[in-house]
């Protein structure tokens, strides 16, 4: 019998860069879950793992600096902590910075949780010449100490055992003295508060006095709700704050900083030893070169350039080979739908055909992801990203943007593929209000991955020869114009929001590991998928029905079928009725043997090795001995006789006639109903106006599908281009090459251009929703991006008519507009320089 | 104060070691600052000027970047003796 171990709850926490998520995976191993905060975007990583008779239940805080109410990440971590009441707290503390890292020590251990610090990053500091005395250490923090070396997987053992040992113990850590002028007021005010004895159990004492006298707005309002003398004590620290101030000149907070860099400083002092310095770290000395203003930007447009190289040129040479893999399971899939009919198909069979046919069209560029993904972690755990948003800040203030609008960028696809949903999540990283709703509003005009199927569908039909350049003038023009659209916004919509200044830590180069990269990798791949096997296949069978519904008439329907009576009974007549094969074909038999040769030739098609070819025709020879004699054409083998069969061989000739004439009529079919489709008639009846920006009704109804899910764009033309079903495992575009013999390169790039302008999907809309707060910005990210692919599909198409312009020299006309409007706006002033004027009269002392 | 000594982290040549006497700006954004090691009387150091652009700027072992606006707000001192010239002084005997 399984007993039921006992949980103990244990929080993670550290600061940024101190290589948490490394240290929570070596804990947990695989074993672990990936989930919002509840009502809010940020990540909550779960995961457990056994120590003796207890599993032990472990959640990844935010990385914070501190715990005031700063930040949304902040204010998440001090919630958990003080509601969710965790019974251990573990702190990742990056041993080089050890001093910073003990900031965040003492607030932790304010709360009274037993607390766990992890020395992290322990080789480093001993190889930069970091002498640690952990023993001593542990003395004077008053908390236990576990050196480890996560990236190695060094310590994971001894972590484990110390947080079950610091759970056992039950002992709080100790508090920080803040000295006789603040503890003169602390201590009575400890009192105060512990008088309601429900209140003290609520919230620690120590911590809630020290962030009243800090003056903390979450901690006045904590007080306020839940104390029954809420008033007295406000007024009463309001009262003791006047007084310190009046008496030292300086606000308790800054005095309570102050205290905590002092003790910091102190410990530090007593128990790391530096025995050698060097007078300039590694990353100082990369930093020379990758932060300076010209090598960095050579560094800069390299590695994009190599991300795109990688990504997208050689991840695209790879989908060549998984396209089989991705074919056999489409086959596999469709062999379990209902069998087909003559002219119309059962609903079971042909609305699940398209929902398959849309997700594996998508699939196949999972390879791209996988690398594109892999990359991104990459220069998140080097440490580059952080340097990207250096160089680029420069660049970026003069777009109304800030450095770290580059990770939202980045995301959402800065050069070619990337995702808006994470790009307007990363936004929140941006403390300037300004530059958030900026960056947020952009990020969608970015080309994220769904947006790249469609750009390759068309660039190789259109552009074979001018592909890789004009993947270049595509993936850079969207950035180009999103600075732009930014410099507007800011300087019209968002002119009154508040900005604020920009600060980033740029961490230490760290060579990434494998499994960290894979991991996160992956992660970010298992959203995408989870997000197309969702959205993607609720929004196939939504098409299916508004471009399949209200459907044929049934004096259309009856037309069809006398039509296929037809065509079946001149079969019937040309075979003639002494032929022995007439009993077998009549009335249903035409349509199983129908089935039976399609699938005969989707075994077979491919197939070049004999042994497996002769293993394929003994199965399909069980199957169905008399239709395998038709599909033989009437040359086969009996007892080791060969035989010329002359009946099955005419019927063989005389169904391919029937087969052809039964693809003419479905496709008939099928065209009539999509005219005559909801989706079809606003997709026609938009026809006159889109024809100036080059667009049919079919490509209207793939725009318009695509608002749901971009992926759906590739996916839909998909389904309007629908080749009869033995040949569904051609791609694309071939299917499309061939029944668009009429599009120009002109076509193709208003089509292109409108995609790259694209209002975001739905889930990217829900989430600038989210962040933003307000519905008035979601409607306005999804009416902008409208109107800017007009005026560029019109450019495209109808001005490049006039010109009489090649597609390729209508692109390079469009980017260099493009890139003129960019720098004209980037050079109107901008109006926060009184900042500095400012700042210069502010006070020193409050 | 000696006003001679004290100037924006902005002017600091690079190379230079200073110390931090005062941060303006919002109370929120200067305890963010804190945690992020730039306190009062925190030495530092710009490895990087950028002017246009953001400063690189050493504190201890972080790096931090920091835009222009950010480094106006932060005024520094040369004098190593910042330390003197503040109320709380007293050691505390733990």
């Amino acid at each position: 019998m399984r007993r039921k171990l006992k949980e103990i709850k244990v929080a993670v926490a550290g600061q940024p860069n101190s290589g948490k998520s490394t240290i929570f995976n070596l804990l947990t191993g695989g074993r672990q879950h990936v989930a919002n905060y509840p009502g809010i975007t940020v990540e909550k990583k779960t995961g457990t793992y056994r120590i003796q008779e207890h599993k032990v239940f472990l959640t990844d805080l935010p990385g914070t600096y501190s715990l005031t109410s700063y930040s949304l990440e902040e204010r998440i971590a001090r919630d958990f902590l003080l509601q969710e009441k965790p019974e251990v707290i573990v702190d990742i503390v990056d041993a080089t910075n050890l001093e910073r890292n003990l900031y965040l020590v003492f607030q932790l251990a304010e709360i009274g949780i037993p607390l766990v610090i992890d020395l992290n990053m322990a080789d480093v500091a001993k190889s930069r010449g970091f002498q640690i005395d952990t023993e001593k250490l542990s003395q004077e923090i008053g908390a236990e100490i576990v050196p480890t070396v996560g990236n190695k997987g060094r310590g994971k053992r001894e972590l484990r055992q110390t947080i079950h040992k610091a759970y056992e113990s039950k002992k709080s850590p100790r508090r920080l003295d803040y000295g006789k002028e603040l503890e003169s007021i602390l201590k009575p005010l400890g009192q105060f508060l512990s008088k309601d004895a429900n209140f003290s159990k609520r919230y620690p004492i120590r911590w809630l006095a020290v962030k009243l006298l800090e003056n903390d707005s979450e901690a006045q309002r904590a007080v306020k709700k839940y104390s029954t003398n809420g008033e007295e004590i406000l007024s009463y620290v309001e009262e003791e704050r006047k007084k310190f101030i009046s008496q030292y000149e300086e606000a308790p907070e800054k005095s309570i900083a102050h205290q905590r860099y002092r003790e910091a400083e102190k410990i530090v002092g007593h128990c790391v030893k530096q025995i050698r310095t060097e007078p300039k770290t590694l990353t100082d000395r990369i930093d020379m070169v990758v932060c300076n203003r010209f090598s960095g930007l050579i560094v800069l447009l390299g590695t994009i350039y190599a991300m795109y190289n990688l990504s997208i040129v050689q991840g695209y040479k790879i989908t060549n080979y998984t396209w089989p893999l991705l074919a056999g399971l489409q086959k596999f899939l469709v062999l379990s739908l209902p069998p087909e009919g003559f002219v119309f198909d059962p609903l079971l069979r042909a609305m699940p055909l398209g929902v398959i046919g849309g997700v594996i069209a998508v699939l196949n560029y999972v390879p791209i992801f996988i690398i594109l993904f892999a990359l991104i972690a990459i220069m998140e755990d080097t440490g580059y990203l952080a340097r990207m948003s250096f160089i680029l800040d420069r660049v970026f203030r003069y777009f109304g943007l800030h450095g770290q609008s580059v990770l939202p960028l980045v995301l959402g696809g800065v050069y070619v593929g990337g995702c808006a949903i994470p790009g307007v999540m990363a936004c929140r990283g941006i403390k300037d209000e300004k530059a958030r709703l900026a960056t947020m509003l952009v990020v969608p005009l970015m080309n994220c991955l769904a947006k790249i199927p469609l750009y390759v569908l068309l660039l190789g039909l259109f552009f074979a020869a001018t592909k890789g350049i004009m993947m270049f003038f595509i993936g850079t023009i969207t950035i180009i114009i999103a600075l732009g659209v930014a410099k507007i916004l800011s300087l019209t919509i968002l002119k009154r929001k508040e900005s604020a200044p920009f600060i980033l830590e740029m961490p230490p180069y760290h060579l990434p590991t494998i499994g960290g990269v894979l991991r996160r990798c992956l992660e970010r791949l298992g959203i995408f998928i989870k997000k197309i096997i969702t959205v993607v296949m609720v929004v196939m069978c939504l098409v299916y029905l508004l471009i399949n519904f209200p459907g044929l008439s049934k004096e259309r329907k009856a037309h069809y079928n006398s039509q296929a009576n037809r065509i079946k009974k001149s079969f019937m007549k040309k075979i003639g009725e002494d032929n022995p094969y007439t009993k077998l074909l009549a009335g249903d038999g035409l349509i199983n043997f129908t089935k039976y040769r399609n699938d005969y030739r989707a075994a077979t098609r491919g197939v070049e090795e004999e042994k497996t070819k002769k293993v394929i025709e003994q199965k399909f020879r069980q199957r169905n001995f008399e239709f395998f004699k038709i599909v033989k054409k009437g040359k086969y083998e009996l007892e080791g006789k060969k035989i010329k069969d002359k009946d099955a061989k005419k019927v063989h000739k005389t169904y391919k006639k029937v087969f052809n004439q039964r693809r003419e009529l479905r496709a008939e079919k099928k065209k009539e109903t999509i005219k005559g489709s909801f989706l079809g008639r606003v997709g026609i009846a938009l026809e006159p106006i889109t024809k100036k920006l080059g667009f049919n009704w079919q490509v209207n109804i793939a725009l318009i599908s695509a608002f749901a899910a971009k992926e759906n764009a590739v996916g839909t033309i998909g389904v309007l281009y629908e080749s009869p079903p033995t040949e569904r495992e051609d791609r694309l575009e071939k299917r499309l090459g061939e029944k668009e013999g009429g599009w120009t390169p002109l076509h193709a790039l208003a089509i292109i251009l409108f995609m790259a302008m694209y209002p975001p999907c739905i889930p990217t809309l829900l989430m600038i929703r989210v962040e933003s707060g307000s519905t008035m910005w979601m409607l306005f990210a999804t009416f902008y991006p409208i109107i800017l692919g007009i005026i560029f599909a019109f450019l495209a198409f109808t001005a490049g008519n006039l010109l009489g312009f090649s597609g390729l020299k209508m692109m390079i006309t469009i980017y260099t507009l493009a890139i003129v409007f960019m720098v004209g706006v980037g050079f109107i002033k901008r109006k926060e320089k009184t900042v500095q004027q400012k700042t210069a009269q502010d006070e020193i002392h409050r | 104060m000696d006003g001679l000594k004290v100037m924006p982290l902005a002017m600091l040549p690079p190379g230079q070691k200073a110390r931090i006497v005062s941060l303006s700006g919002g109370r929120g954004l200067q305890a963010h600052l804190y945690g992020m090691g730039l306190g009062l009387g925190s030495e530092v150091m710009v490895i990087y000027r950028g002017a246009p652009g953001p400063f690189l700027v050493a504190v201890k072992e972080t790096r931090l970047a920091m835009g222009q606006g950010m480094a106006y707000k932060i005024m520094v001192s040369l004098e190593n003796k910042v330390e003197q010239a503040r109320p709380l002084q007293q050691p505390n005997n733990l």
